[in-house]
């Protein structure tokens, strides 16, 4: 939750930014009057210039107080913005024009425009039409840059948007995951405390005992692994073997398991759990729902460069249709191609002679030892 | 006062352990006799005609058929039936049968005892004068217990998501079930669907009046404003008027 607060007290516009585009704009102004005044070949141009690079700067300050008053309500809706853009450039640039005023005429007047100051000594309210005539005609320069900064905000404001989507998908992910991980079968969970409590009662200490023990490694196995890290198929088959382990003593005549995984295989990388939906299906929906005898089939091969697991029962069909078997599957495939893509495929489906196969292929990638 | 008749049980599972664990159990209560057990329903359903028992404790979970079908399978008289399971949303379904009580795996002794006095306290009352095609109880999950409401106590039922939130005088329950089914299942003469997703009780109506924006809307008796639904309008204004 850091990285998304330390985002939102960042301004929208970055400082650098702002400044940059106060800068430019008066430098661009700065360029085109000088060049403008060159051709015109005015009289002391070198003077002008010097006034006018000094102005610029303290236009540049000026516009400045305008960036913070709009920077602490960047987050305002843009009409609203426009509005304080409109209604504040006008005192920003009658401040500007009294200075350029003080600078010209004031401070440093400039020897080619004397003849111009003798005329206001005669006339001194003319002095305040010209500040007035000025800040007019610098309005516009100043409510264009300030309608730059909302641009710039607006912009801001979607990358951040986007920003804190994309922050806000990939914790939804990462959540799904976790539910996915603490997402204990309750009906497994409850079955095997009332087979544990039976042995109890009927004073078997040492099947008990192994139950919690089989019980305890499979919950610490399951929920100490990081559900988006591959590991070794070795070691997802190895928990499987110990969630049917614990499953035959509540099915003693019912379940048979049978793993084949070549050994060369085991090395192969898997995401973690990835078994696990599939093999609790097959309990559920197959040997919780026949009378008979049904075998759990585990099957690792290698093929070119994909792994082929299935996971398959022979469970007769009793004419009841597997119902709620669709979240478990689809969660696997879609774990699948969210980390292989295309390149990895997820065949589920019954089998001809009875019973649900689910087949998984999955790029064949060995551990880096 | 006399001792107690001795219950007569028939257990129920197709999990030899939970056979086990409710022999062992049974064995150590007074007044209760385990008389058979039976790992799915056809072997229960043979025992039952032979053994005539007082009592079934039965799983809701087995191959082949369910503890409900059994249990719907049953002929008068049956046994009473307190139904035994690990974790289930089919508590609802289990109105359909009259339980008299249903426990969560693994039950302890004494709600076990607790189960088997409803049984008798059933047995020593007389059958339902008429069986009503009519739902008369719910069984709802909660805090991991199953409560028995009594159809006859919900004031409104609402939806929520999918489930359904039975309202009584001090609580409200949720239970998975879809509001058609209810609506089926509830006894028209006493209970009305208002909305797509409200049903009333219509002695709880205080009064039916048309908001200025809102359209129809049922006042229950406490204030409480409910919708009528454009649809059920109609049928709302005759039943409640007709009353």
């Amino acid at each position: 939750m850091n990285a998304p607060r330390q985002a939102d007290d960042m301004p929208l516009v970055p400082t650098r930014l702002a400044l940059l585009s106060i800068a430019g704009f008066w430098a661009f102004y700065f360029v085109i009057n000088t060049l403008r005044i060159a051709f015109a070949d005015q009289p002391d141009q070198f003077g002008m210039a010097w006034r006018r690079a000094v102005v610029t700067l303290l236009g540049m300050a000026i516009t400045a107080i305008l960036w913070q008053l709009l920077a602490r309500r960047a987050h305002w809706p843009s009409g609203r913005l426009v509005a304080l853009v409109f209604a504040a450039s006008a005192p920003i640039s009658f401040a500007y024009s009294l200075v350029n005023h003080l600078v010209f005429f004031v401070i440093a007047p400039s020897p080619s425009i004397l003849e111009e100051m003798a005329s206001w000594r005669e006339r001194p309210e003319s002095i305040w039409h010209y500040i007035a005539a000025l800040a007019a005609s610098w309005y516009f320069f100043v409510v264009a840059w300030g309608i730059l900064y909302i641009a710039l905000a607006y912009a801001g404001r979607l990358q951040r948007a986007e920003r804190q989507a994309a922050i806000f998908k990939a914790e939804a992910q990462t959540a799904q995951l976790r539910a996915l991980r603490y997402q204990v079968n309750p009906h497994f969970l409850f079955n095997t405390l009332n087979s544990l409590s039976a042995q109890v009662m009927a004073g078997r200490a040492e099947a008990a005992e192994a139950m919690i023990l089989n019980l305890s490694t499979f919950f610490r196995s399951s929920l100490a692994t990081d559900p988006e890290a591959d590991v070794p198929l070795a070691d997802e088959i190895a928990l499987q073997r110990l969630y049917l382990d614990i499953e035959q003593v509540r099915f003693p005549q019912r379940l048979r398991v049978d793993i084949d995984m070549p050994p060369q295989l085991g090395t192969a990388r898997v995401p973690a759990l990835i078994l696990q939906p599939l093999v609790e299906n097959a309990i559920r929906h197959g040997v919780a729902m026949s009378s008979a005898p049904v075998t759990i089939s585990i099957t690792a091969r290698a093929e070119g460069d994909m792994l082929l697991i299935t996971i398959a029962d022979d469970a007769a069909p009793l004419g009841v249709a597997p119902k709620g078997n669709g979240i478990g599957v689809r969660n696997v495939c879609a774990r699948l191609e969210a980390r292989h893509g295309s390149r990895a495929r997820c065949t589920p489906g019954p089998r001809p002679c009875g019973g649900y196969a689910v087949q998984l292929e999955i790029p064949l990638e060995t551990a880096h030892v | 006062m006399s001792e107690p008749a001795t219950l007569r049980v028939l257990a129920v599972d197709d999990e030899p352990l939970a056979i086990e664990r409710l022999q062992i159990l049974c064995a150590r209560l007074p007044g209760i006799q385990l008389v058979g057990t039976a790992n799915d329903g056809p072997s229960a359903l043979r025992l039952i005609d032979v053994l005539r028992p007082d009592v079934l404790l039965l799983d809701i979970a087995m191959p082949g058929m369910t503890g409900l079908e059994l249990a719907a399978a049953l002929s008068v008289p049956a046994p009473a039936i307190i139904f035994v399971t690990a974790f289930d949303q089919f508590a609802l379904a289990a109105f359909e049968v009259a339980a008299v009580d249903y426990l969560m795996k693994p039950i302890d002794a004494a709600r076990l005892a607790r189960g088997f006095e409803r049984a008798r306290q059933r047995q020593t009352m007389p059958s339902p004068l008429v069986p009503t095609q009519w739902l008369t109880e719910f069984w709802v999950p909660q805090r991991g217990e199953m409560v028995r409401v009594a159809a006859d106590d919900v004031e409104h039922v609402q939806a929520e998501r999918d489930y359904m939130r039975l309202t009584t005088a001090n609580r409200s329950f949720l239970i998975h079930e879809t509001i058609s089914t209810l609506e089926a299942r509830l006894d028209p003469s006493k209970f009305v669907r208002i909305h797509r997703s409200v049903i009333v009780r219509r002695d709880r109506v205080a009064r039916l009046f048309h908001g200025r924006s809102s359209g129809w809307q049922v006042e229950l008796i406490g204030g409480l404003q409910l919708p009528v639904g454009r649809t059920h309008a109609a049928g709302v204004k005759t039943l409640l008027t007709n009353n």
